[in-house]
């Protein structure tokens, strides 16, 4: 096997990863009885990223400080997001010089791929430390319903974390593998993925060692945060009736609502009532309640119906019935909801599978298949497709679909081009994606400049432009001219992602200050922590003099000298085994004598993650 | 039969030669049937050609390729594409039809919108009577004209399929390359005829 090849499941609410461990299997990443996942959730402190837990504990004291749900926002354009949706969010956004949404904190403004490169990053770091190797690539999965543009988004993110995504991989084809490979039956499978943001059903065949997507539907905009704003919803009627004065727009309010919609939501899923009690600070009113099964129950529906919707879409796209399924698989965080299994259970005639941690699941699947990747086993093949229609604009503004949705990839399409105009050396095509027959209900993908184009008369040239799209369902375009057999240049201007020149200059930006190789910044990690004990021993010095034998007290400053010396070295390593005989020859010490401070200095160096 | 650039053996697969397991970079310009190693003929047992299909998948799939240099992993992508377009048009019968005469027109002359007489005048009538209908929201008309249409659309397929099985694989006359050209064409508008039917139907249900 060569380099290994992570799985990264990066979701909308939780982030995590994967691997095949030898003789061990498939199993997330993650430390002895700790969890695995890491909360999509960041904030700044100092100029610097916190991501996940902390942030996440710190999103109430600095509402409009705390950046979540910004996978929703990827490879989309302010407009596209509707004016609700933006007021639901505490954190501002604007628009970007061609449109695309930024994020705006600590009167910065930062892409979603940015953002979304943290939350790599702090998934890769977590991973390198507990696996000890560096990690350079990475399986990162997406919904299957995200068009072009996100999933470029999503690639550019992974690049920006210093990874490269060798694969896009659709999540619930990613919890098929999962499921998959562990029964090996043959048959038709359906996943049902409805995660914090996003709503995904997928439909396979297996036969053999081939998983075969056959049809893929969804909603990008679709998921448990649709549960939460429900309740919200709900909420801030109660609170109105009771209170009419009271202010539930602020930021804070709408974070402390928000997170009270997710307590009665997840409490919900165990027990048939919960109590709740919401009150703002520089607020007057307080405001208690409960909550039951059956009052939830009406807020649920239409976003379930809603699922379902898509599921029915799903099966006539691949001409199949539900009675035909051999399976249903619940994927995501949101299908622990008891009334959406209960829903999905009623449309599928049978009780769906759930054998295997619907959290983790998508992250286990998109490490098999990194391990495939890697040449680590090659005993089943994924065939994925694209989910929405590629083409072009036509005569009227019509939409010319050139690859259908659900075709196998990879894929390409040909078609020819010619000049209306004399001696015409350049054409524009304007590409897109959707299953709209008119492009203005359609992504625009980009517009496509060919240059080059020999100078004839006007109908004379012909250009074939190749439209291929990759496994990973991403779309490159090339063109050639068939009379001169002369490569047309090809420009593309994307309408919301980051152009070439851009990531290029957020990655020299990065390189300024954020240390990518592992190796540097566990060094630094280490000269720290040394650091803080070799500090920790002086201050105590004067006790340790009288509690210590002569002999013991030399070993320890030797020690400390040579501690020192590996400071300025380069090796991690080397450091750390110098720092662990230091703890040896303190602890006796540091257990009798010293007290906490030096004991908690040297603690520190145990637990303090790299 | 096409030669293996490598090896001279001859080649199941245009795409890949299963002797010495190399990638065939002709295989990029390979026509859907040899692809699969077959004769150009329109009887196709579908089972097998998936078994095949899943095969060269295996062989050939870019998943395959990540440590391979750029341009074989670049081809075995290509090559990928083709296999995957390939098994998409002959899987159907439809797609089969019209791939098949396309393979045949460069032999023939080409009766590219041809209609078979007075089809063209007999759909605009139809079409007419599905506006009104669609108009009126005739649930139950509309559900008759679209078991009629089904009925209209087998019956022609199984016509054009009957004459393309008894070729043989060998190039059709003129006279019936012009007769099958002609129902293949008549089938769009038929299908175009029953979209409009289903699709305005589901709106409703919803």
């Amino acid at each position: 096997m060569t380099e290994r090849i992570i799985g990264i499941d990066l979701g909308t609410t939780n982030s995590l990863a994967a691997t095949v461990f030898d003789q061990v299997g498939p199993e997330v990443i993650t430390e002895h009885g700790q969890t695995p996942i890491i909360p999509s959730v960041l904030t700044m402190r100092d100029g610097k990223w916190l991501v996940g837990q902390e942030a996440l504990i710190r999103s109430l004291q600095n509402p409009t400080q705390t950046l979540y749900s910004i996978k929703r926002l990827m490879g989309r354009s302010l407009e596209e997001i509707p004016v609700e949706e933006q007021a639901q969010l505490p954190y501002q956004l604007r628009s970007g010089e061609r449109g695309q949404v930024l994020v705006c904190l600590d009167e910065q403004a930062f892409t979603p791929q940015e953002i979304s490169a943290e939350i790599l990053k702090a998934v890769k770091y977590r991973a390198e430390a507990i696996l000890g190797e560096n990690l350079q690539k990475a399986v990162i999965t997406v919904p299957a319903y995200f068009d072009d543009v996100q999933r470029q988004a999503t690639r550019d993110a992974a690049r920006l974390a210093g990874l490269e995504a060798v694969r896009i991989l659709n999540e619930p084809t990613a919890a098929a593998i999962a499921y998959g490979l562990d029964e090996r039956k043959d048959g038709k499978i359906a996943v049902y993925d409805l995660g914090g943001g996003t709503f995904d059903i997928s439909l396979l065949q297996l036969t053999g060692k081939i998983f075969k997507v056959i049809a893929t539907n969804g909603d990008t905009r679709l998921g448990g945060d649709d549960f939460d704003q429900a309740i919200v919803g709900e909420l801030t009627l109660r609170i109105l009736q009771e209170f009419t004065d009271a202010e539930l727009h602020s930021p804070l309010a709408r974070q402390i609502l928000r997170q009270t919609a997710e307590t009665i939501k997840i409490s919900l899923s165990q027990s048939n009532e919960i109590e709740y009690a919401i009150s703002i600070e520089d607020q007057s009113w307080s405001h208690q309640g409960s909550f039951t099964t059956i009052e939830l129950k009406p807020l649920l529906v239409p976003v379930i119906q809603r699922t379902l919707q898509r599921c029915q879409q799903a099966l006539d796209q691949a001409g199949w019935k539900v009675e035909g399924l051999d399976e249903v698989v619940l994927v995501g965080g949101s299908t622990v909801v008891p009334e959406v299994r209960r829903q999905v259970q009623q449309f599928f005639g049978r009780a769906p599978q759930v054998a295997i941690d619907p959290y983790k699941v998508v992250a286990l699947g998109a490490g098999i298949q990194g391990h495939l990747l890697a040449g680590g086993r090659r005993d089943f093949l994924l065939l994925d497709v694209i989910p929405l229609a590629l083409g072009i604009e036509t005569v009227g503004g019509t939409f010319s679909k050139l690859i259908t949705a659900n075709t196998t990839v990879p894929t390409e399409a040909k078609e020819l081009y010619t000049t209306h105009v004399d001696n015409q050396t350049a054409i524009e095509i304007n590409i897109y994606q959707g299953e709209r027959e008119l492009v203005h209900d359609c992504r625009c993908l980009g517009c496509f400049k060919l240059r080059g184009i020999p100078a004839m008369k006007a109908g004379l040239p012909l250009v074939e432009v190749t439209f291929r799209v990759d496994a990973n369902g991403i779309l490159t375009v090339s063109a050639l001219e068939k009379r001169s057999q002369t490569d047309a240049s090809i420009e593309v201007i994307p309408f919301h992602g980051l152009t070439q020149q851009e990531i290029d200059d957020l990655l020299e930006a990065s390189y300024d200050h954020a240390v990518e190789d592992f190796t540097a910044r566990q060094l630094i990690e280490f000269r720290q922590t040394a650091e803080r004990v070799l500090q920790g021993i002086e201050m105590h010095w004067t006790i340790a003099e009288k509690a210590l034998a002569q002999t013991d007290c030399t070993a320890i400053r030797q020690q400390m000298e040579v501690v020192r010396q590996r400071m300025e070295g380069q090796d991690p390593q080397v450091l750390k085994s110098e720092m662990d005989r230091l703890g040896d020859l303190t602890r006796s010490l540091a257990d009798t004598v010293m007290g906490q401070a030096v004991l908690s200095a040297l603690q520190e160096k145990e637990t303090t993650p790299v | 039969m096409p030669f293996c650039s490598h090896c001279q053996k001859s080649l199941q697969s245009a795409l890949w030669c299963g002797a010495c397991q190399q990638l065939q970079s002709s295989g990029l310009q390979a026509d859907y049937f040899s692809v699969f190693g077959l004769p150009p003929r329109y009887d196709v047992d579908v089972k097998s050609l998936e078994q095949i299909y899943h095969e060269l998948a295996a062989k050939l799939h870019p998943d395959f390729f990540v440590a391979a240099p750029v341009a074989e992993h670049r081809l075995s992508e290509g090559l990928s594409a083709r296999l995957n377009q390939a098994w998409q048009t002959l899987q159907d019968s439809t797609a089969r039809a019209q791939y098949i005469m396309r393979v045949w027109k460069s032999k023939t002359p080409t009766h590219e919108r041809d209609l078979p007489t007075g089809f063209l005048q007999e759909m605009f009538a139809l079409q007419e009577e599905l506006e009104e209908l669609l108009e009126a929201k005739d649930q139950q008309a509309l559900a008759t004209k679209h078991a009629d249409f089904l009925q209209r659309l087998n019956d022609l397929q199984q016509n054009y399929q009957q004459q393309l099985i008894e070729l043989k694989g060998n190039t059709p006359d003129t006279t019936s390359c012009k007769q099958i050209q002609q129902q293949l064409n008549a089938e769009r508008y038929l299908l175009r005829l029953l979209e409009r039917c289903s699709s305005t139907s589901s709106e409703t249900d919803l």
